[in-house]
């Protein structure tokens, strides 16, 4: 019979993503504690290989990211299949906004959704410093609108020609709009280069983008942490007689016969709203028959995200399309009403487009054309004109059933069942769907009114973005799985970090949010530990000459 | 007055085109480094077994190229984009993961090496004894647009789509991204989407250095192109 591998930490984090990488990032600076991450997934392609894969997702689409999920741990109505050291964090966009304080407030102001058990306020110190940790390059709106104790760590990056022209129509409207916030770099940033604006962020070339390998390989280059890839862990067992966590039972697939035994004092669960309520119910035992953390009954419920509305408009303005796509305006104006008389809130954000001004076979009456024919409609069509996108984001207020259950059905090669995903508007959020939808486009038609151009094609994406919950956090044991800072009620040594913590999804991207709650939570389990006599802190390294090397390559 | 190949005057205003282009591929290097440059890599490629880029009859490809691709290209840049084109079909590599799109469980692979297929298709251009490259331009014309034609191109414009409502191979489609080309179901769809949409497509459409996914430094970031 094997023995098990034993490895021994004080802390194990669960899951290689961002939320893994701030944490871990952070209680390496402050704490000493040795730790471990786990990620069921492998390392995926290195940053050297980036323009060759690059090229080859250009030319024929090809996954720019190796190895990025693992074959046999599927989820239905997942929103993305990676799994991989990394997390979506490699093929995300970027997009940093904040949410604005309403957010954690909207039973109390709009008599909508829930509360959270913390506030903005509170929350704030630890938007900064996830900013910091990221490099988020940004502009700060008006006050009123974007409250914030500091500046952006790094200037905002620079309005392409077309997004400065877009930047004057919509401000006609008298909406305020701003640079977007960005997790690429305008000035050299983290020991990586400034962005180099090849407009392939789902596949940054150079590194410019903060992704969280860069973090991983650093704090191992470091010898801060160890990280098991390609290591799933397929329970959490507890002490006997005890509700802690003794260790996390796990199959390493390069060694699948020798199960790795990892035996922590804390174990930090951050792998993602639907990975870690699936790991809790994987993990029921005779003393927790239904999971885990759940003897309220929430683990894998009441998850959220955004519906997204988009308005294609033709603006009549000349722009040039195809340079710099990627950096939108932002305003946070129509996330915060005072008082409404019904609920409903929603970002703003405005991009360049090319929608309805591409090149087409066909012409307006339906005829086939050629190169001449072709090129003169494509001049035609976009002369003294171009195309914006306007997109507004809103939160779906969560039905209590939205979330993941085990699919006995559908199993990896280990024989553990694999969750499936089904989110859930609330009946409120229902009955108030095509009032929000309504006055979204009373925005957008206020948007051409004001600045000339007319809309093409209003379109709402399906499906629900950015999702969060499934270990919603709160005071009461009842009605949630943790407390505001993640711990679980029902394991003491046990917590849950980052969006599956989250208990309504904003009006915005979530990333940061995501990456703010996670160190705020870090910082209350790092009291654990002895403090660190800090030499040189991580974040004033963060400034200086880049150390990767990292440059535009000519004809990139 | 210069004559074109099919006969027609060539005007000032498509002379100052083709000067343009002459002066952006001279001036700036952008043309000629496209962000989708298709030089095959260095690493060695699977053999394929099927692949039979030679099948493919590339001096027939260039004549209906020079048929089928803008005027203002010049002799010059059909040729440039047939070798490009070229390069990009040997470079493919069928059934090798597509990059999974954004709220979607499923993933995907690209398509069978379509050269065969192409190739099949060029023959047919020479039809009942008469070659095309002796056919007259209507001629020519005729046969380009009944190939497309029964192929199948009826599908409605469809100028964007969503991981959720994932495109189907059609001509509208083929034309956003050079990735599409390899699906197209005709040779001659598959030239069009490669170049129209390339940075030189764009470029020329535009009548500026516009270079799109050309790598480059924040300082010009906020200049008008050209």
């Amino acid at each position: 019979m094997t023995r098990n591998r034993v490895v021994e930490s004080d802390v194990c984090i669960i899951g290689a993503g961002i939320i893994g990488a701030m944490v871990a990032e952070k209680l390496s600076d402050e704490r000493q504690a040795s730790m471990v991450v786990v990620e069921a997934g492998a390392w995926t392609t290195p940053l050297s290989e980036r323009f060759e894969s690059r090229r080859r997702f250009l030319a024929y689409g090809e996954n720019p990211w190796r190895h990025d999920h693992v074959a046999d741990q599927k989820a239905p109505g997942i929103v993305s299949r990676s799994m991989v050291v990394g997390g979506w964090a490699m093929h995300w966009g970027g997009v940093s906004p904040r949410y604005t304080p309403e957010d954690f407030r909207l039973r109390t102001l709009y008599g909508a959704g829930d509360d959270w058990p913390l506030s903005y306020e509170e929350l704030e110190p630890f938007y900064q410093e996830a900013e910091e940790r990221i490099g988020v390059a940004g502009e700060a709106g008006p006050r009123e609108l974007d409250p914030r104790s500091k500046p952006y760590p790094m200037p905002p990056l620079p309005l392409s020609y077309n997004l400065a022209r877009l930047k004057a129509w919509a401000g006609r409207s008298g909406i305020p709009f701003w640079t977007g916030p960005e997790a690429r770099n305008s000035v050299p940033y983290g020991g990586r280069a400034p962005c180099v604006r090849c407009d392939t962020c789902s596949i940054c070339p150079t590194g410019a983008k903060y992704s969280p390998d860069h973090t991983f390989q650093r704090l191992i280059q470091e010898g801060k942490i160890t990280l098991l890839s390609g290591t799933l862990v397929q329970r959490l067992v507890l002490r006997k007689n005890s509700d802690r966590v003794e260790y996390a039972l796990a199959v390493d697939r390069n060694r699948p016969e020798r199960p790795v035994e990892l035996r922590a004092s804390t174990f930090i669960m951050a792998a993602g709203y639907a990975w870690i309520p699936h790991l809790l119910l994987l993990s029921a035992n005779t003393r927790f028959p239904n999971g885990l953390a759940n003897r309220s009954g929430l683990v894998g419920k009441s998850m959220h995200g955004h519906r997204a509305t988009h308005a294609h408009v033709e603006v009549p303005v000349q722009l040039y399309p195809g340079v710099f796509r990627h950096l939108s305006l932002y305003t946070s104006q129509f996330e915060r009403p005072k008082r409404l008389q019904r609920y409903v809130r929603h970002d703003l954000r405005i991009a360049e487009s090319s929608y309805g001004g591409e090149p087409r076979l066909r012409n307006e009456t339906g005829e086939i054309q050629f190169g001449n024919e072709i090129l003169a409609d494509w001049r035609v069509r976009t002369k003294a004109v171009g195309r914006a996108n306007v997109r507004a984001v809103y939160d779906v207020l969560p039905h209590r059933e939205s979330g993941i259950r085990l699919d006995p059905s559908l199993r990896n090669a280990f024989g553990d069942p694999m969750p499936r995903v089904e989110l859930r508007d609330s009946q409120e959020s229902s009955d108030l769907r095509p009032y929000t939808q309504a006055k979204i486009q009373e925005v957008f038609r206020r948007l051409v009114r004001a600045g000339g151009g007319k809309i093409l094609e209003i379109e709402e994406i399906p499906g629900q973005h950015h999702p969060g919950g499934g270990c919603r956090m709160g005071n009461d044991a009842a009605t949630s799985v943790t407390d505001s800072f993640g711990r679980t009620h029902d394991h003491e040594n046990l917590f849950v970090v980052g969006g599956a913590t989250a208990v309504t999804s904003g009006c915005t991207n979530s990333t940061l949010t995501f990456a703010a709650l996670a160190l705020r939570q870090a910082t209350e389990i790092g009291r654990s530990f002895p403090t660190k006599q800090v030499r040189e802190s991580t974040l004033r390294e963060k400034q200086g000459t880049p150390r990767l090397g990292l440059t535009a390559r000519k004809g990139g | 007055m210069r004559r074109r190949r099919d006969g027609e005057s060539e005007s000032r205003k498509d002379r100052s085109r083709r000067g343009f282009l002459r002066s952006v591929l001279a001036s700036s290097g952008l043309l000629l480094l496209p962000a989708c440059d298709v030089r095959p890599p260095d690493r060695g490629r699977p053999d394929t077994g099927s692949r039979a880029l030679s099948e493919l009859d590339w001096e027939l490809l260039r004549a209906v190229a020079r048929d089928v691709l803008p005027t203002e290209l010049g002799d010059d840049g059909v040729e440039d984009v047939v070798r490009r084109f070229r390069d990009w079909l040997e470079d493919y590599q069928p059934g090798v993961e597509r990059d999974h799109g954004y709220l979607t469980a499923e993933l995907s692979h690209t398509p069978e090496d379509p050269t065969s297929r192409w190739a099949i298709q060029l023959e047919e251009l020479d039809e009942g004894g008469s070659t095309y490259s002796q056919s007259s331009l209507t001629e020519r014309q005729r046969r380009l647009l009944a190939a497309v034609r029964a192929v199948g191109t009826e599908r409605p414009m469809r100028p964007s789509s969503t991981a959720a409502d994932p495109p189907e191979p059609g001509e509208s489609d083929l034309f956003l991204s050079t990735a599409n080309a390899i699906r197209a179901p005709h040779v001659v769809l598959a030239l069009l989407a490669f170049f129209f949409s390339s940075p030189q497509a764009t470029d020329l459409c535009f009548q500026a250095p516009i270079g799109p996914l050309t790598c480059r430094e924040l300082s010009q970031a906020s200049a008008r192109p050209g």
